[in-house]
């Protein structure tokens, strides 16, 4: 018995020479795999691209098919920004970093990471990465070049710009020397053309541009080049110390005149050129003015200067002087019947004067209280349509149109009717168009038709079937200013657009200085001026 | 340990060998005491620390650690002198060592993580000792020893990344004093030349600093001899 108790203690002893809390085997995680690190092209933007203020890295990675918690983007593995969804933006300002090689990486972190060890560290599950070229080289200068592209459009073109860090070239407008703005932006490099439609048709107007290069679509950082500029419509510019009278169109000839200092000028209405220089200062000093008419026809140039009742008649083609007579008596208010008589209004009484014998014909009394407004005479010189207004005391203002036989010195009313208060009133074939407005039959004198219109009319000019019209207006530039203008409207009897154009009216600014607006119907065209005077 | 060991079976056998007294364990005499057994930890804050620290790493690394070895029971060794007062009861003046350990190692394609955490309690006590029947070869009795306990706790994490591209250590070691008392019952067995001894005790501790309280269920046995009077 005492032997095993002997050996029971001895295997005890032994059991206990150790301990018995040995050091396990570790436990291998063959689950665990590391992070993914891909070399990834950014939309835009090859590896090693230089880049230069702001840029936009769009990223939306294709591979992308496990729950993640965050993306994080770094740039040389500092923390810069972080997204929870994609796809993701990052603006990245380079210039918070040096100039040089820069790594641009997009960390997305997994919520179940399953990369060991590595997970106390924080480190992404896939890792997308770059490099680009931070770069601060200023942008290059661009040339540039404008020219009509067409009626309603300018074209621009420059030389391509060799910037390394190019991201765009903006498109700066000015009109009429006003604060230039960017109109457009062009992000190809070798796009280097634009055409403007936008607020081109402005006439009479300077229309200026510059292209700038710039690194970053903040635009924070541009080159501009230098200006070129372009005026849609031809400008004649013509010097003279002061205007007497004009534009007087003849629309036979396409010719237009202008009186200035002591001279007569014509223009070409079809070339804008300088027809003719007729020297008048055996007529007008310097000081004086004179009246200009053409008559009928338009053959013939009346030039009256009625405070010493001195006549010219000249022949608009030779500019020769066919008469010159010192009148028995005149005033400013003259028409041209024939070729023989011209008549004066003097209020309520017309005066018929053969300039030939410098006898008064007649002297035509029409009602009491009578103030003529205008007259027209037909083409044949037969006939003469009046307007005039007849005030009363107590009795509201009438209004009237007459059509008279001046094919005598009687002048006899053919038929009268009531009309409306026209400041003006023009011959349109078989109609009479008061102010632009309301169209009467000349057969019948009553209203037949009317092209309303809601503002002022300027002036107005008529043929056949058509009417132009000219109000006050303001041009609209898109995005660059509005600038005060001429609108000038044709309209057909039918009250249909035809078309529409705009004048650049000028700033009265000097002391000389007015503006003047134009508008006649030519043979084939209708002619609009907008006149500039006085610098 | 182990020469200790060697050293302990060398006198057993020898003594066996050369000793032909027949001693009573009733006689009044006084000797040494050597002693080994298992202690059974109670160790549950210890064990809910070292799980908690585990499951961190599972809950923030998404890291399957595993709890390998949990405080689980150890041996431990101890050594007393004694003397009877009279034929029955007897004092005695020891001292005893344990420890158990808590394991978690981990190893993955990027390196290892180890978690390991040990306790050492350490007594020194004085204890009274009664016999209660007198039987020729098997004496049972019973017993209460009271002393100082000391406990070390240590907590080492160690992280090695890429063969030691990033290595980290972190150390932490903790002691606390306190007193233990421990009742106990057990029997002797007289081989005429040695006595061993059987002890069956429960001890419970008071530490304190520590929160936990190492209580410990304990076998132990022993190996005496003495000198009669």
């Amino acid at each position: 018995m005492k032997k095993y108790v002997v050996l029971l203690l001895l295997g005890f002893l032994c059991l206990n020479s150790c301990t018995l809390v040995t050091e396990p085997e570790r436990f291998y995680n063959d689950k665990a795999y590391p992070p993914e690190l891909y070399y990834f092209n950014f939309e835009n933007l090859q590896p090693g691209q230089h880049v230069d203020g702001t840029i936009v890295i769009y990223f939306n990675p294709l591979n992308i098919d496990y729950e993640f918690e965050v993306i994080r983007a770094a740039v040389d593995s500092v923390w810069e920004n972080a997204f929870y969804g994609l796809p993701c933006t990052l603006h990245l300002d380079t210039r918070r970093y040096s100039e040089g090689l820069h790594s641009i990486s997009f960390g997305v972190y997994r919520k179940d990471k399953p990369h060991g060890l590595l997970n106390m560290f924080g480190i992404a599950s896939t890792i997308f990465e770059t490099q680009l070229y931070f770069d601060r080289t200023p942008p290059d200068k661009v040339s540039l070049t404008v020219k009509k592209e067409s009626d309603d459009g300018i074209e621009l073109n420059w030389s391509e710009s060799t910037c390394q860090t190019f991201f765009s070239y903006l498109i700066y407008k000015s009109v009429e020397n006003g604060e230039y703005k960017v109109i457009d932006t062009i992000n190809s490099r070798t796009h280097t053309n634009y055409i403007d439609r936008d607020g081109v048709g402005l006439i009479g107007a300077k229309y200026s541009y510059k292209v700038a290069v710039t690194t970053d679509y903040k635009n924070t950082f541009q080159t501009l080049s230098d200006s070129a500029d372009i005026k849609v419509g031809n400008a004649l510019i013509y010097p003279f110390t002061r205007f007497k009278g004009g534009p007087y169109l003849n629309d036979e000839n396409q010719r237009v005149f202008f009186l200035v200092d002591r001279k007569m000028i014509v223009i070409n209405t079809m070339n804008d050129s300088i027809f003719a220089e007729i020297d008048i200062s055996n007529m007008i000093t310097q000081d004086e003015y004179i009246d200009f008419q053409f008559n009928n026809d338009k053959s013939k140039i009346y030039l009256l200067k009625y405070e010493q009742k001195k006549l010219w008649v000249l022949d608009s083609q030779s500019f020769q002087v066919l008469k010159e007579v010192t009148l028995i008596d005149c005033n400013a208010w003259y028409y041209i019947l024939d070729d023989s008589r011209i008549m004066f209004n003097y209020g309520s009484e017309l005066k018929i004067i053969n300039i030939n014998t410098n006898q008064i014909e007649n002297e035509v009394s029409l009602f009491d209280s009578v103030y003529i407004n205008s007259a027209v005479i037909s083409p044949d010189n037969t006939k003469m349509i009046l307007n005039w207004r007849r005030n009363l005391p107590n009795i509201p203002t009438y209004f009237y149109i007459a059509e008279m036989d001046i094919t005598n010195n009687e002048f006899t009313i053919l038929r009268m009717n009531e009309f409306n208060n026209y400041l003006r009133i023009e011959r349109s074939g078989d109609m009479i168009c008061g102010d632009g407005v309301d169209f009467y039959e000349l057969s019948s004198l009553v209203l037949s038709k009317s092209v309303p219109f809601s503002k002022y009319v300027l002036v107005y000019s008529t043929n056949g079937d058509k009417v132009s019209r000219c109000t006050d207006n303001i041009y609209l530039i898109p995005d660059i200013r509005e600038i005060n203008c001429y609108y000038i409207d044709l309209y057909n009897l039918q009250n249909q657009k035809i078309k529409d154009w705009y004048i650049l009216s000028w700033v009265r600014n000097l002391q000389l200085g007015q503006n003047k607006i134009f508008i006649g119907f030519g043979k084939n065209n209708i002619l609009g001026y907008s006149l500039k005077f006085g610098e | 340990m182990k020469t200790l060991n060697t050293f302990l079976i060398f006198i057993v056998v020898s003594i066996q060998s050369f000793s032909q007294a027949d001693y009573n364990n009733f006689l009044k005499y006084y000797g040494v005491q050597i002693n080994t057994g298992i202690t059974f930890f109670d160790l549950q804050p210890l064990k809910d620390n070292f799980r908690y620290t585990v499951e961190n790493f599972n809950r923030n690394y998404n890291l399957p650690l595993q709890i390998q070895k949990s405080y689980p029971a150890n041996i431990s060794w101890g050594a007393n002198v004694f003397w009877y007062i009279n034929q029955r009861a007897s004092i005695v003046i020891g001292t005893e060592y344990t420890s158990s350990r808590a394991f978690s190692l981990y190893e993955d394609y990027s390196g290892t993580l180890d978690l390991k955490s040990e306790i050492k309690m350490y007594y020194l006590y004085i204890g009274f000792r009664f016999h209660i029947v007198e039987t020729p070869i098997v004496q049972p009795f019973m017993g209460m020893n009271v002393g100082l306990a000391k406990a070390d706790i240590d907590l080492e994490v160690d992280l090695n990344i890429s063969n030691s591209l990033i290595k980290e250590n972190d150390h932490s070691e903790n002691s606390d004093t306190g007193y233990n008392i421990e009742p106990y019952i057990g029997c002797n067995y007289n081989l005429d030349f040695v006595v061993l001894e059987f002890v069956a005790s429960y001890n419970t501790v008071h530490l304190e600093k520590f929160l936990i309280e190492p209580n410990t269920f304990n076998i132990k046995l022993g190996v005496k001899v003495g000198v009669f009077k």
